[in-house]
């Protein structure tokens, strides 16, 4: 694959770093990346900017990185697909006159050109988009996996300024609430057709006897009172690559199939005989979540 | 105090053919309210409850000859007095910048606006970028993931929730804010709404394109439906004990 002379990496956490640099550096031959944390080191790029206050907000480093693009036009800017990764494309955009390539699942050179790929339509359809000019692509860390690289020899402070009208008055940390199911073999979901707070405690219990990691629909996670997570499977939210996922009372539409589909096994239980999910799956059993999971685990505490 | 929900009418993806080529038919697609823009208009019906003094528009752009006459019906059911469509060549198809143009456009024909509020995403493409490069080409204070806001005197309170963290800001209006998905839960419009949603205005604006631009441009290539994994499909039809016994050998080989 051809290469871009230069790219700009802007990674708005830092462990995602090592992993967008990486990726930059497989498109382009000059790598600056604009990162943050005080004692993060941006190995493989070429020039380091690095965004280090704790008394303020990503969204102040905004105004200087949209300096630096116009000032340095690299062919590439490759950002987090992150709150703050989205937010400084915005601004990226409209200086450069462009759209952005969002939420990418592939990128590459051709022609000189970027090209990239995403789900669009809920996951219906993947769209093959290319850029001239200058590219502004946002993507998940989790598409490249960070390689060890050169120590980068300069590195220099960006300078903070918030943007007009945007007065920060305060930040509180909250975890993360819900399973990073990136590095789970065996995950099992949670759709609304587990129904209940009893539904998920016996799912949990199943689980637990599996040794499976535990992730759920977005209808589950954000429509329901019975399930207590925020984070979920799909397509807009993440996607894992497990050997072996087991839908519980999930209908299997398309937005939350895109985040499973790659799976090695797809185990699906489901009273609704007509679900899509039965179409998606290795294997299926139509039944009660209430019957079948505690028959399951039955058998895995009794047989293991 | 004007506010303003951007709304995009999208096809209800179900409804989506596949081609034996992998293209995609939207020809037998029925159009609906893009879901994450529900949240905005339930925002904007919110401001409304709590001061009636509030105008609240709807603002939405599509190609010319789209139509959708129900749909614009269904967004007046929800909150705005009004509603305001601009139409252009290729607005269903557009790319962020190009709607985020055509929106700037829409509510420059307003006059003073105090607010603009976006969903987290559009239904059909969710970039996730419009509300940002609106605010952009505006000139206004822009903020995304806006999961709470209190509006002020010329001001409004935002609490934006990021992936670790919960940032409160006071952003000055006017200003474009894109919301998250559970921000609110949408109400479902009363009779009475639905009934009063026939006889509110509805307003054209026609879009202006800028010529395209030779410096910076994106092209789409293709849009086909992905290759589809093949899957074995074995489904046991009942919850018998023996039925129950073959899918746990079939989970236990696979562990």
């Amino acid at each position: 694959m051809s290469q871009l002379k230069s790219a700009l990496v802007i990674a708005t956490k830092r462990e995602s770093t090592g992993a967008l640099v990486t990726g930059a550096r497989s498109l382009a031959q000059r790598v600056a990346v604009i990162f943050v944390g005080a004692d993060t080191a941006p190995d493989g790029a070429d020039v380091g900017y690095r965004v280090a206050s704790s008394d303020l907000p990503f969204s102040a480093a905004i105004p200087g990185i949209v300096r630096l693009v116009v000032d340095n036009k690299p062919e590439l800017v490759l950002v987090e697909a992150s709150a703050d990764g989205r937010l400084v494309v915005g601004a990226l955009a409209v200086a450069c006159k462009i759209s952005p390539l969002a939420g990418v699942s592939e990128l590459a050179v051709q022609d000189g050109r970027v090209v990239a790929k995403r789900l669009v339509y809920g996951g219906a359809a993947v769209q093959t988009v290319a850029a001239s000019g200058v590219a502004i692509a946002t993507a998940s860390a989790g598409l490249y996996e960070a390689q060890a690289g050169a120590p980068c020899a300069d590195i220099r402070d960006l300078v903070l300024e918030p943007p007009d009208g945007l007065n920060f008055l305060g930040r509180s940390s909250k975890a993360a609430s819900g399973e990073d199911l990136s590095h789970e073999k065996i995950v099992v979901g949670v759709g609304r057709g587990v129904g209940s707070v009893a539904g998920v405690a016996t799912v949990r219990e199943f689980a637990a006897a599996i040794g499976a990691g535990i992730g759920a629909t977005r209808p589950a996670a954000e429509e329901t009172t019975w399930y207590d997570g925020s984070r979920y499977l799909g397509i807009s939210g993440d996607t894992i690559k497990p050997n072996v996922y087991i839908a519980c009372g999930v209908s299997g539409q398309v937005q939350h199939m895109v985040g499973i589909n790659q799976a090695g096994l797809i185990f699906a239980i489901n009273s609704d005989s007509k679900a899509p999910i039965f179409g998606e799956c290795d294997y299926g059993i139509v039944g009660d979540i209430n019957h079948v999971i505690p028959g399951l685990t039955a058998r895995f505490t009794a047989g293991a | 105090m004007r506010v303003v929900a951007c709304v995009k009418i999208v096809p209800d993806e179900r409804d989506i053919r596949v081609n034996s080529d992998r293209t995609i038919d939207l020809g037998a697609a029925s159009y609906m309210i893009g879901t994450y823009d529900l949240n905005a208009l339930e925002a904007g019906a919110r401001l409304i409850d709590a001061d009636p003094e509030v105008e609240f528009i709807a603002l939405t752009a599509q190609s010319d000859q789209a139509g959708n006459s129900k749909v614009k019906k269904d967004i007046l059911s929800r909150g705005p007095g009004r509603l305001v469509t601009v139409e252009g060549t290729g607005l269903n198809e557009a790319e962020p910048f190009v709607t985020a143009s055509a929106l700037a456009q829409g509510l420059a024909s307003l006059g003073q606006v105090d607010l603009v509020l976006c969903g987290v995403g559009s239904g059909d493409i969710y970039a996730q970028q419009t509300g940002s490069i609106l605010g952009g080409l505006l000139g206004w204070p822009t903020v995304n993931e806006v999961a709470h806001l209190e509006v002020g005197a010329g001001a409004v309170k935002v609490r934006r929730s990021v992936e670790d963290a919960d940032e409160e800001y006071e952003v000055s209006l006017p200003c474009v804010l894109s919301l998250t998905a559970d921000i609110n839960e949408p109400r479902v419009s009363s009779m009475k709404a639905i009934l009063a949603a026939g006889k509110k205005p509805m307003d054209v604006v026609a879009f202006e394109q800028s010529p395209a631009s030779t410096a910076n441009s994106i092209e789409t290539l293709a849009v086909l439906a992905p290759e589809r994994a093949v899957r074995q499909g074995v489904v046991l039809p009942d919850a018998s004990d023996e039925s129950i016994d073959e899918f746990y050998r079939q989970l236990r080989r696979a562990l």
